[in-house]
């Protein structure tokens, strides 16, 4: 009973002294936080013009938005019909691998391409109605070498 | 036999230890109260040296990125009255400097695909080293709501590695976190963790299209109908003890570290 009695107070004693233990195992830390926004303002705009006069179709693209952007174009046309494309060889467009043609400088704001002329030879076509489809394509994504960046995606017109 | 001398008397050792531990429980209240009275004593306050831990987050938007001034902090001041106890906070607003750029072009518009310089710093504004981390948060949002349809790593924030170790099982495309593996030393700032931010136009955009024919002439109208969209960064620093590091990073930061001399070593934080 002696023994029992002494070990309940040590063991009252023991608890008491643990109370301070706590504060020990805290340590020192701390935070802080900032955040920040930019609105976007989109209200841009591109315009195309395509003529087509006789067998030829005319492209001119126009920013009429408020950032440079990049441009390219590529036509689809019937297997009976034979496209020259770049027609006149206007050096302001270049042909990728990709199959695409790349105008060569940015497009700035309110300035227009030059004319990419698709010549379509129809000797050997029957068809009343034929359907050349040339797709446009124009970024903003430049980099600071100003080249695009395609990955990203375009803005597709037909 | 009388019935008193039936009583069982306890030993004087137990009667001791008792006594002791009424003791020391009286001394726990005491404590309480001197620690109260402390708060209003100069002789106290004067003889207690107190360590104060501090973090402060800096951003400059020079190219080279000088000039980096405080955006928040959240330091301990012993004296000071806030409603956080002792904890002194400013702040804090990112992109302020990028958005007074912006605002001084002819356009007033952030160019798309555009490198614009955003730097951000951390300083120990403690009174004891500490080690530090960032994370940092990055998403886009409309009308005050956050646009999950738009892919955050448009957002391209420019991260700088070296000291700064990012922790790929804790990032996302959103959110990065970065742990700096040199103690930052009372009053030192640490390298750059990031120094440029660049927005590329999300690829699902929005478009309106016109077609009108005039005199044989077809023109294309395309409009962007995803205007006025926000891009959001929010970083969060984080600072810890250098004493006991381990230890206490593991507390505040549920992270196993192992050290190299003072230093966290990069490979412990990387994953994990």
């Amino acid at each position: 009973m002696k023994k029992r009695n002494m070990l309940m107070a040590a063991l009252a004693a023991v608890m008491v002294l643990a109370l301070s233990v706590p504060s020990a195992l805290a340590y020192f830390t701390t935070y802080t936080t900032a955040k920040g926004t930019v609105t976007l303002h989109l209200s841009d705009k591109t315009r195309i013009v395509e003529e087509v006069d006789d067998s030829q179709k005319k492209v001119t693209i126009v920013n009429e938005g408020e950032v440079p952007l990049r441009v390219r174009a590529l036509a689809f046309a019937p297997d009976a019909v034979t496209v020259q494309e770049n027609y006149g060889n206007n050096p302001d467009w270049t042909k990728a691998d990709d199959g695409y043609w790349y105008y060569g400088k940015i497009l700035q704001p309110g300035e227009s391409t030059s004319q990419l002329i698709f010549f379509l030879d129809l000797t050997n076509v029957e068809l009343e109605e034929i359907n050349v489809v040339v797709v446009y394509e124009a970024t903003y994504n430049l980099d600071n070498e100003g080249e695009a960046d395609w990955s990203t995606g375009g803005v597709i017109n037909e | 036999m009388s019935k008193r001398n039936t009583q069982k008397k306890l030993p004087l050792f137990t009667l001791i230890l008792a006594a002791v531990a009424v003791g020391l429980l009286g001394f726990g209240t005491i404590g309480g109260a001197r620690a109260a009275l402390e708060i209003f004593s100069d002789e106290y306050d004067a003889r207690i040296d107190m360590k104060h831990i501090g973090i402060t987050l800096n951003e400059s938007n020079s190219a080279d990125g000088s000039g980096a001034a405080p955006v928040s902090s959240r330091n301990y001041e012993v004296g000071s009255e806030t409603l956080d106890g002792n904890w002194v906070m400013t702040g804090g607003e990112l992109l302020t400097g990028l958005r007074a750029e912006i605002e001084a072009t002819e356009s007033k518009n952030l160019v798309l695909g555009k490198t614009y310089n955003e730097w951000l710093s951390v300083t120990n504004s403690s009174q004891i080293d500490e080690y530090v981390r960032v994370s940092v948060y990055k998403y886009w949002q409309k009308d005050g709501k956050k646009d999950t349809s738009l892919d955050p790593s448009l957002i391209d924030l420019h991260f700088l590695e070296g000291k700064w170790v990012i922790n790929q099982d804790e990032s996302t495309n959103e959110r990065t976190v970065l742990y700096y593996t040199d103690v930052v030393p009372v009053g030192g700032t640490t390298d750059p963790l990031t120094d440029t931010l660049k927005i590329t136009y999300p690829t699902a955009a929005k478009v309106t299209q016109t077609t009108e024919v005039v005199n044989g002439v077809t023109v294309y109208t395309t409009t962007y109908d995803y205007d006025e969209v926000q891009f959001v960064i929010e970083a969060q620093a984080d600072g810890v003890q250098t004493h006991n590091a381990v230890a206490a990073i593991k507390s505040a930061w549920g992270k196993n570290v192992s050290m190299n001399g003072t230093s966290i070593d990069p490979a412990s934080l990387s994953h994990n």
